[in-house]
């Protein structure tokens, strides 16, 4: 007889979710053993160490209003809820996918356990223009969702003037309800840009200046830090190679890095990386792509192992890029070459009509959203 | 007395001759006698090492009444293959302990090794690993079984564990609705 905990902690818990699952169902005490903390977070660090380079495709229609189909797997098949407004680029952390929808509306999906849940509304914004972040407080062991609202908003005949808010919500420390919790004001306005979260910390596009010039607004933009652990704001400078986070440019994180994709021109685009060290952050330009194809509107990077990312340019066409000398090798056009798997065991192109085929680096896990989810220890 | 004291120097050589030896005897449960490398019995089994160095090895055989002699001779063999394997098996495995990745890959012969193994011979290594404390071969054993349960049955997993189902039909029916889709093959 293999002893249980040789079964449970080091056998049943290499297998994949969904396997798992289904033998929730073999007796009660391994559904128990396979919803506790404890199983959860093994399982959790296993799949990191052992899948570190799978994504997640979260392809968008181009009709605004229209619902459109969710994280759906290159690999597996995974959940369709409907009823989802536009969002923006989906933030990933630990196997759950969050989906910022343009209307406020958050949503929050394990594609692994199909779970999948609406977060509770926010603080009112008057604009529509918003981002979120999403991440893991490695200090009190809790994920975070933060927001960044405009409370007021006022057009003035000179200025425009915002007041500015920031709030969170945190799950995984065993609060049954899930509840917005507004921190500090930021001290500049929040863009709306996907922000980059890492461990501990958000970093936020903030307009610092906007100076009015023969030219049109020029805008100096800086990285708004939200420290998780103590709830403040530190702020730190743009890379050096432009002074404001154009609509051509976009925050990413590569491997735990902060990356900053710039791309003046329609075929350039240069990545600049900086590590966050003693709460200096330090911009180093790390190379130079020539786009075969120009970029209509902007470029976006995940890392797929050392020294190699994805390029995806308009999250349209997919480039596999090495970091050390700036080379490309195509990967797929994802609007015309991506299968995808209807949950059914068939592969289909999903469609040409769809707009973003947004990508996200993914582990799976059996992490569970919302109040009494099994997050800390 | 000097017969005495001629026994006494045999046995003194003896045991130094014991303290030389660069293998050590086990005995299984059904008392059969197997010779491993020390310096790999030391590196790969943590319960061993400790006897070793404890000194609590019989040159006769040292008794492990919970291994058959089946799971034994896998144990011995997968030492010494371990030993005789390339240098950078034993470079891996010496390096476990400050591996932050909980699990190891499993090596091409490794895997050749537990391939060849039947379901009970599996499982009685999976036993004698864990009880001897060989953390490198649970793992390589481990992960060959849980790959052998990813395609199965919750019924399947019950008769292979020999687990009893202790829910009724009607909950069975119930989970098996609420998550058909894990039901699928994967």
């Amino acid at each position: 007889m293999i002893p249980d905990d040789v079964l449970l902690f080091q056998i049943l818990v290499r297998l994949p979710v969904k396997s798992l699952v289904r033998f929730k169902s073999v007796c009660k005490a391994w559904c128990t053993t396979i919803a506790s903390a404890h199983f959860v977070r093994l399982h959790l660090e296993l799949s990191r160490a052992t899948n570190s380079s799978s994504m997640v495709v979260v392809p968008r229609n181009y009709q605004p209003a229209v619902q459109s189909n969710v994280a759906k797997h290159i690999m597996e098949s995974t959940p369709r809820p409907n009823g989802i407004p536009r969002f923006t680029i989906p933030l990933h952390c630990d196997g759950l996918v969050l989906i910022p929808s343009v209307t406020g509306h958050i949503f929050m999906c394990n594609p692994a356990t199909k779970e999948f849940v609406e977060l509770p509304p926010g603080t009112r914004n008057v604009s529509l223009l918003q981002r979120v972040a999403f991440g893991f407080d490695p200090y009190s062991g809790t994920y975070k969702v933060a927001r960044h609202f405009l409370r007021s908003y006022r057009e003035g005949q000179i200025h425009t003037e915002y007041d500015v808010g920031h709030e969170v919500l945190t799950f995984g420390d065993g609060v049954e309800t899930l509840e917005w919790k507004a921190t500090i004001d930021p001290p500049y306005p929040i863009k709306a840009r996907t922000p980059i979260c890492l461990p501990g910390f958000f970093y936020w596009s903030a307009a610092q200046s906007v100076v009015d010039t023969d030219h049109g607004k020029l805008d100096t933009d800086v990285i708004l830090r939200f420290s998780m652990r103590d709830d403040t704001f530190t702020v730190h400078p743009n890379p050096p190679c432009s002074s404001s986070l154009t609509l051509n440019d976009l925050l990413c994180e590569l491997s735990g890095k902060l990356c900053y994709v710039h791309s003046p021109s329609p075929c350039d685009v240069f990545i600049w990386l900086a590590q966050d060290r003693d709460n200096i952050i330090t911009w180093t330009q790390r190379c130079h792509v020539n786009l075969p194809i120009p970029r209509l509107l902007r470029v976006y990077a995940c890392a797929i192992a050392e020294g190699t990312v994805f390029l995806s340019v308009d999250f349209r066409h997919l480039f596999k890029c090495n970091l050390h000398d700036g080379s490309l090798e195509k990967v797929v056009s994802m609007p015309y070459e991506l299968l995808y798997d209807n949950g059914e065991g068939i592969s289909v192109v999903l469609s040409s009509r769809l707009f973003s085929h947004y990508m996200v680096p993914y582990v799976e896990s059996l992490l569970r959203i919302g109040p009494g989810c099994m997050l800390s220890n | 007395m000097e017969v005495d004291k001629g026994k006494g120097e045999a046995e003194e050589t003896r045991k130094v001759a014991e303290a030389d030896r660069d293998t050590v005897t086990l005995k299984s449960s059904d008392g059969k006698l197997f010779e491993v490398s020390k310096e790999a019995a030391a590196r790969l089994s943590t319960v061993l090492a400790g006897m070793i160095a404890g000194g609590s090895i019989d040159d006769n055989g040292t008794d492990l009444k919970q291994i058959g002699s089946e799971a034994l001779e896998n144990v011995v063999d997968y030492c010494n293959k371990h030993a005789n394997s390339i240098p950078s098996a034993a470079l891996i495995s010496s390096s476990i302990s400050f591996n932050t990745a909980p699990f190891k890959e499993p090596e091409e012969w490794e895997r050749k090794f537990v391939d060849r193994l039947s379901h009970d011979a599996l499982f009685d290594l999976v036993e004698a690993a864990n009880f001897l404390g060989m953390e490198r071969l649970l793992d390589v054993t481990c992960h060959k079984i849980s790959e052998m349960m990813k395609g199965k049955s919750p019924d399947q997993i019950r008769e292979v564990f020999n687990i009893k189902n202790d829910y009724t039909k009607e909950e069975l029916e119930e989970i098996r609705q609420e998550l058909a889709w894990a039901f699928y093959d994967d």
